[in-house]
């Protein structure tokens, strides 16, 4: 939990500090910048992570807490390399399958649509699903 | 829901994206008050078991 994340990710080791721990991440408070429209120069699932990864921090490691959406995708990175799994089939199998968790999922089917939440509005004011596009 | 850097990811990632029912997350907060574990057994079943305020 307090060893450097660069330990388990090399190009993250490069881009920071050794201050970045497993531990701030999961608690918000390794200097990750919040938020970021990654989405607007990556395409692929990879490319996010690597500009998430490469994002300069915004405060010192330990310093503060701001939730960041960039910390919890470098964690997303650091479970897959180590496990080689993506994620969705990694917390299937060691966590919503032993909980009995049945009806958590990423990429839920049309068929939840009924069950799932409608959107009020977006930010550019219509409706919309809750999924992306499923 | 609604996540471009999550859509960008095909879905899946550990910032958003994860769908569930209220059931499930409650069978999530009983483990995480198990001490982290499905079923309870020795100290996180003590923990849960111990009342903490007054008598």
């Amino acid at each position: 939990m307090d060893a450097p994340v660069g330990r388990y990710l090399p190009a993250f080791g490069r881009a920071h500090d050794t201050a970045v721990t497993v531990r701030r991440l999961l608690t918000h408070s390794g200097g990750e910048l919040g938020w970021k429209p990654l989405y607007q120069q990556a395409r692929d699932r990879r490319a996010i992570m690597d500009l998430a990864e490469q994002t300069p921090l915004e405060y010192p490691p330990g310093t503060r807490m701001i939730y960041s959406d960039l910390g919890a995708i470098t964690l997303t990175d650091m479970v897959e390399t180590l496990t080689g799994e993506r994620l969705d089939r990694f917390l299937k199998r060691r966590l919503f399958e032993p909980l009995g968790m049945r009806d958590t999922r990423f990429n839920p089917p049309r068929s939840w649509r009924s069950r799932i939440a409608r959107r009020r509005t977006t930010r550019r004011g219509g409706t919309g699903w809750c999924t992306h596009g499923a | 829901m609604h996540d471009e850097n999550a859509a960008a990811m095909g879905g899946v990632s550990g910032h958003a994206g994860l769908f569930g029912t209220a059931p499930d997350l409650m069978r999530f907060a009983q483990m995480m008050l198990n001490g982290g574990v499905a079923r309870a057994r020795g100290e996180g079943r003590e923990m849960a078991r111990t009342r903490v305020t007054g008598s």
